[in-house]
């Protein structure tokens, strides 16, 4: 198992209950982020890059995942850098993160 | 607090940001707090949504595609579209910092957002800006804002009272609003759709006021060429408002005591009265309590006129209302001048809310205009607001000042009463007519405007001169 530190296995989120309709669609929204992070790259189009990453820093922490928000800052940061390698690690650490994530609801 | 905000319908929010997953977010947690949330992912559409239902306030993402943040405030400021906003930032730089606040905007807040801290600036951002149309302090369009607990308590009590007939007193320092509150008597009373005529009855000598209470018959006196009637007669089915009422006569005094009694007036010269139906409604910036034991005022008289009593606080009393009146009177001020309101600084409305204001809302009101014509910019500074108020002696007048008011009260009283003739005029007021004619046109006051007009016009004039 490949061990990193900004993504420790089975990560925990617990949310605000009220939230319990929104997470779940907020969460595959990251997921198709993945997709279009995937694209943009390809592309080189750092604009639509950084737009992501920005989104991203703004809404995860709001929904609770901090982490989403300091992946978003990161991926945001390398596409204003044209960092391909950055954005690429960020982008790969957001994948596993949504992979592990267990999200419970409660206080 | 039993303000009328909180009953009406729920406060819309407006939320614009294109990051759909944050509106969903801020919609879910808003509606959760009781208010109403529309969202737009861009600028213009934000811009169309408020020029087509203006919304409480306006949650607004500084990053937008296209237009940012800060540009659409600009924008909506410049189509005069008032509305609070509130600004989410991811980088909350210190520049854009600056530019919100010189663009009058309620808060910025730093993205990623929390719960608690955004429905708090929300509700802060609520609070301190004016109530929306229809749903805050402004009654029935007569004028009177505020947000205060005493204020919102006073109106309740004149909404209770403008239902019945019954006398209502109104104790109130100078430029508190005591013809405002009495007009909206008048207008939440069954008798808005008729007449309401103030007169204040300090600024008329003695035996003018009792002519232009209750009228005079043809003959009555030198001058009188034609019968006139009085306020009380032209005031028939709605409300007569006896400003200063302190200062009557005593003479005069028994007289409005029999009217109110008999509800019948006695014209001057006329040897029957003649029944009238009118509400009196009375004022006076002093303390009546001490007229009467004085002897100034007759005691029977005072308990005829003070059956409810309503006491109008002064400014100092309700810091509170500061922002929303200097508001309120910005935009009006730019509306006559048909440029887009300027702003205080925070700093500024601050100092105007711990202020003594010794001549209350008019003089704000001096102040606003005294900032507004003197700041070359679009924001009012703290050192403005501070010379607006040294430069204003609120209260009183100088004494040359207030002489030529009391002549200029007189003359036109004196013109009203003989329907303009200056030569009977002139007799009445004790000059010749060459004299006569100087001392009006140093008034600039035109005789052949009190010809034609009835009592309309004189209670008009009346109410003018006072403002």
């Amino acid at each position: 198992m490949n061990h990193r530190n900004e993504e420790p296995a089975g990560v925990v989120v617990t949310v605000d209950p009220e939230l319990g309709a929104l997470v779940p669609g907020f969460l595959n929204n990251r997921r198709e982020d993945l997709q279009r992070i995937a694209a943009a790259m390809a592309e080189g189009d750092y604009q639509s890059l950084r737009i992501i990453g920005h989104n991203m820093k703004g809404s995860g922490g709001a929904y609770g995942f901090d982490h989403i928000s300091e992946l978003g800052a990161r991926i945001e940061k390398a596409a204003l850098a044209a960092d391909v390698a950055a954005a690429a690690a960020a982008t790969e650490a957001l994948e596993s993160y949504l992979g592990r994530l267990d999200v419970r609801y409660g206080a | 607090m039993r303000g009328t905000a909180h009953m009406s319908l729920p406060r819309e929010v407006l939320v614009v940001d294109d990051d759909a997953d944050l509106c969903r977010l801020l919609g879910a947690w808003l509606e959760g707090a009781g208010y109403r949330v529309r969202t737009v992912a861009a600028a213009p559409a934000a811009l169309a949504a408020v020029a087509g239902q203006r919304p409480a306030l306006l949650l607004c993402d500084y990053r937008l595609p296209g237009m940012d943040g800060l540009e659409m405030v600009r924008r909506l400021q410049e189509e005069a579209l008032q509305v609070p906003v509130i600004l989410m930032s991811a980088e909350a730089g210190v520049p854009e910092a600056v530019q919100a606040v010189n663009l009058g905007m309620a808060a910025v807040l730093t993205k990623p957002l929390q719960r608690g801290c955004l429905l708090a600036e929300v509700a802060r951002a609520l609070r301190l800006a004016a109530p929306a149309p229809g749903s805050g302090g402004a009654v029935a369009g007569q004028g009177l804002i505020f947000r205060s607990a005493c204020m919102s308590e006073l109106m309740d009590q004149a909404r209770l009272v403008a239902g019945s007939d019954v006398t209502v007193f109104i104790q109130g320092e100078t430029g508190t609003g005591k013809e405002r509150l009495a007009r909206c008597i008048h207008a939440l009373s069954p008798r808005a759709a008729q007449a309401f005529i103030g007169v204040n009855c300090g600024a008329i000598p003695e035996q003018l006021l009792e002519s232009e209470l209750f009228g005079h018959e043809k003959g009555a006196f030198t001058g009188a060429l034609q019968r006139r009637d009085g306020l009380f007669q032209a005031a028939e089915g709605g409300t007569l408002f006896l400003d200063e009422i302190a200062d009557m006569p005593l003479a005069l005094q028994v007289k409005l005591l029999r009217v109110l009694q008999d509800m019948e007036v006695r014209p001057v010269g006329a040897n029957r009265g003649r029944p009238v139906d009118v509400r009196v409604l009375s004022a006076t910036h002093g303390d009546l309590d001490e007229a009467v034991r004085e002897g100034r005022f007759r005691a029977d008289l005072y308990y005829r006129m003070n059956v409810v009593p309503l006491s109008l606080p002064p400014l100092r009393a309700r810091p509170e209302d500061i922002p929303l009146l200097l508001e309120h009177y910005l935009a009006r001020v730019a509306e006559r001048r048909g440029l887009p309101p300027k702003r205080f600084a925070p700093e500024a409305v601050e100092y105007f809310m711990g202020a003594p204001w010794p001549g209350n809302v008019r003089q704000l009101v001096n102040a606003v205009e005294f900032c507004v014509a003197l700041t070359p910019g679009e924001r009012i500074p703290l050192g403005m607001a501070q010379r607006a108020l040294r430069n204003q002696p609120g209260r009183l007048q100088t004494l040359q000042e207030a002489r030529e008011h009391c002549d200029r009260r007189y003359l036109a009283a004196v013109l009203r009463m003989t329907d303009g003739q200056v030569a009977h005029a002139a007799r009445i007021a004790g000059r010749n007519r060459t004299e006569f004619y100087r001392l009006l046109h140093e008034h600039g006051l035109e005789p052949a405007r009190f010809r034609a007009g009835g009592t309309a016009l004189s209670a008009q004039r009346t109410r003018g001169e006072r403002a």
